[in-house]
């Protein structure tokens, strides 16, 4: 018997006017794991997250939060999501003592002692105006106020965007630790992919509404070979019979073959095959993601 | 009660504005109230009538708070805010029911007219919550002009009804006579707020992919929308609006003004189409019910009954000025967007100032039309309208006797655009109406009450003064410590 998924979409369709923001998502995120949502800018990250959370409405399709359909949540289960939103929405008229006490009375699961350490090693002042404060002190807040009542499923939409290095690095621990709590799951977008592949099990790629890719991060790393080949006497073969071809640059006497194939006995005997010198090597995280993104 | 404090604090980012200007509006209607009281044989009317509207400005503040906090992004996932906000509701309600009910009860000025009576102090009690519950759903329901207007238009009625008609023994009658009726009114509002605000107290994100005219003073999200022509779809998104083909146009003339080199002129288009945005209700029934109960109120405070209406302290002449009074939103409206200076679109204060000459050549105009109408409607009005009788009583439609009180806001829109001038802020429309308001009943007083109105006038003055000075000092202040 299998658990329910977490988050579970069928056919998530969303239209802003006749642009396609989201198109046919089918995804199932079981408990537990810790997905990078990753794309270019406007591919459709944010829209999915405010679905996920029933901030915003399928135009068609389904989305299911807890097995509940994702805008009729109840208190119980909103009080299980933490959101992070890249805007870092808070209310301004509140001052950081009065925004946190505010939201603390909402939740009851609410741990007084990790606000407290979170409100020193995000460097927050109690007695700040939120009005006032920097677009980064705004996201320190906001990661604060987001994940103090330690939620099951924490949404995290481009979390690090604005922090300097060094709470960046406080805030990447901080997820650690977080993670190592067993049954969260964590949905994180960043454009910092050396960040972002500390952390996560899984990758969904999105680009321009679609998935192009959600699978694990090993099983994808393992997928990507990039073979240099040399040949030993005269030309290359006209034909390389590389399965998974998806890039090649040739010259007379060498190519250089990108192959996506999670076989790796398979790729070795194509290249045994082939009677080359060949240099084979498995592309790092960022060449996969702009392979796929962009196709180069 | 910590989870509460957010929505007592005030919507404006310096909740010290905020509070000056309520302490203010509490001294501009206790003190004259008070003084007035002691001046005039029967101005305990105006005491009334302010203990009835300081609960209407607490409800319309507290409505703007909670619109605000349940519209703000990081707020729509916190669970049971809807509980917090009625909480937070109940207990201003609770505050407010205490305390008009002690004022009431015990408070000396309205000794003729309570003389320690329970049931009649409990009956003022529940008129003031009554006023409150449509405050906020004025509020929730329409927008903010509609709040704006149910804290001024109907507690500006309710006292010209009673200073003008009643006398003593009008009041002691009528509470008598309405012991049943006023709980009973009170009740069904309380109900209509109960069923209300389980339906509308929705977080406003949800399934909102529009810009609201709020959204413009939130930089991050307004940054969005690259320019006003986006925001226009924003708000078009949501469907087609009254008066929508006529807002379109005023941007349109605002972009062609700006392309010309006319900054102000484009900015006066901008704030007019900003102003109706926010002002014009989404749906074409929203609008046409406001338009009806304002004009029903105006007409139902017009029928007077016939044993008071010989009452000769009863000037029987103003109760159709309060139509005309709810002019001075529209300033106030227009004026507002001015100072919102739209992504990409920096303002200088002299463009600022020639956009305001330049509504205000607009605004007159309109005003003075819609004065002339309203002058000659309520001129036939009495010819027209029948004659009432209910139960034993008879209710005429009076004419009114001085034909110049429609006029009067004319003459309060150049002293709201001294108010502008020396505040300029963003958050301007309150305080025009809250002006407006002051200004106007200064009129009132000077023209009505004779001798017994100087010490009345006075205060106000002061109290006008103070309204300009404070916030402007507080603003001198802001850009010492900006700079």
């Amino acid at each position: 018997m299998t658990s329910q998924p977490v988050i579970k979409t069928r056919g998530l369709c969303r239209d802003f006017g006749k642009r396609h923001a989201l198109l046919n998502v089918d995804l199932d995120i079981p408990a537990g794991t810790v997905v990078g949502v990753l794309g270019p800018n406007g591919s459709g990250k944010t829209t999915l997250f405010k679905h996920i959370i029933g901030m915003l409405i399928p135009t068609r399709g389904r989305v299911e939060t807890f097995g509940t359909c994702a805008d009729r949540l109840d208190a119980a289960q909103v009080a299980r999501i933490g959101y992070v939103s890249q805007q870092n929405e808070l209310p301004d008229w509140l001052t950081v003592g009065e925004a946190i006490d505010f939201y603390r009375a909402h939740y009851p699961a609410w741990d007084r002692e990790l606000c407290r350490r979170l409100r020193g090693e995000l460097s927050l002042d109690e007695g700040q105006g939120i009005g006032g404060m920097s677009t980064g002190q705004k996201q320190r807040l906001s990661i604060l106020l987001g994940v103090c009542h330690r939620p099951e499923l924490l949404l995290l939409d481009e979390p690090a965007a604005s922090l300097d290095p060094v709470v960046r690095q406080d805030f990447l621990d901080l997820l650690m630790e977080l993670i190592l709590e067993p049954g969260r799951t964590i949905l994180i977008s960043s454009h910092i992919l050396t960040d972002v592949q500390k952390v996560i099990d899984k990758v969904l790629i999105i680009n321009e509404g679609q998935v192009h890719c959600h699978q694990d991060l090993d099983d994808l790393r393992e997928q990507y070979y990039r073979i240099t080949l040399n040949s030993l006497d005269g030309e290359l073969p006209r034909t390389l019979n590389l399965t998974g071809l998806v890039q090649l640059e040739r010259g007379g006497h060498s190519a250089v073959a990108t192959v996506c194939n999670g076989n790796a006995v398979q790729v070795q005997q194509e290249i045994d095959q082939l009677g080359c010198q060949a240099d084979l090597h498995r592309l790092d995280f960022e060449e996969i993601y702009r392979l796929i993104v962009t196709g180069k | 009660m910590s989870v509460l404090s957010a929505h007592f604090k005030l919507f404006d980012h310096n909740s010290k504005l905020g509070l000056a200007m309520f302490a203010l509006a509490a001294v501009f209607l206790v003190l004259p109230a008070v003084i007035a009281s002691h001046a005039h044989r029967n101005a305990w009317w105006f005491f009334m009538a302010a203990l009835i509207l300081m609960p209407a400005v607490m409800a319309a503040f507290t409505a703007e708070t909670q619109k605000n906090l349940m519209s703000c992004g990081g707020s729509f996932l916190l669970p049971n805010l809807e509980r917090t906000v009625l909480r937070a509701q109940g207990v201003v309600m609770a505050i407010v029911g205490t305390s008009v009910f002690l004022v009431a009860y015990l408070s000396p000025t309205l000794a003729p007219l309570i003389q320690g009576a329970f049931p009649t102090a409990l009956a003022l009690t529940l008129m003031t919550l009554a006023l409150y519950c449509l405050v906020l759903l004025g509020n929730w329901l329409f927008a903010y002009a509609a709040s704006v207007m149910s804290i001024l238009v109907l507690p500006y009625l309710m006292l010209i009804k009673m200073g003008k008609v009643a006398s003593l023994a009008a009041y002691r009658d009528f509470f008598s006579h309405a012991g049943t009726i006023i709980p009973v009114c009170a009740a069904i509002m309380l109900l209509a707020y109960l069923i209300v605000s389980r339906s509308h107290l929705t977080r406003r994100l949800a399934e909102q992919p529009y810009l609201s005219p709020l959204d413009l003073y939130r930089p991050a999200k307004a940054r969005r929308f690259r320019n006003l022509r986006a925001a226009r779809q924003g708000t078009a998104a949501a469907g087609r609006r009254p008066l929508q083909g006529w807002m379109d146009s005023c941007l349109d003339r605002a972009q062609r003004a700006r392309s010309a080199g006319n900054e102000s002129t484009a900015l006066a288009w901008e704030s007019l189409y900003l102003g109706l945005t926010e002002a014009v209700p989404r749906q074409w029934w929203k609008a046409g019910l406001l338009g009806l109960v304002l004009v029903l109120f105006s007409l139902a405070t017009g029928y007077f009954d016939s044993r008071y209406a010989s009452d000769p302290g009863g000037g029987l002449y103003c109760w159709f000025s309060a139509f005309p009074f709810s002019f001075t939103l529209i300033p106030a409206t227009l004026i507002k967007y001015l100072d919102t200076g739209l992504p990409g679109h920096p303002r200088s204060r002299a463009a600022n100032l020639a956009a305001a000459g330049r509504l205000l050549g607009w605004i007159v105009p309109v005003v003075a039309a819609l004065s002339g109408l309203v002058w000659v409607l309520f001129r036939l009005a009495p010819a027209l309208l029948p004659t009432l009788e209910i139960g034993s009583r008879s209710w005429y439609f009076l004419a009114p006797q001085r034909p110049h009180v429609p006029f009067l806001p004319l003459l309060v829109l150049p002293a709201m655009l001294v108010v502008y001038l020396l505040w300029r802020r963003s958050s301007a429309p309150s305080i025009l109406s809250i002006a407006g308001f002051e200004i106007f009943i200064l009129l009132h007083a000077v023209l009505n009450m004779g001798g017994y109105g100087w010490p009345l006038v006075a205060v106000l003055a002061v109290s006008c003064a103070s309204g300009a000075a404070v916030p402007f000092l507080w603003r001198r202040r802001m850009r010492r410590d900006w700079a």
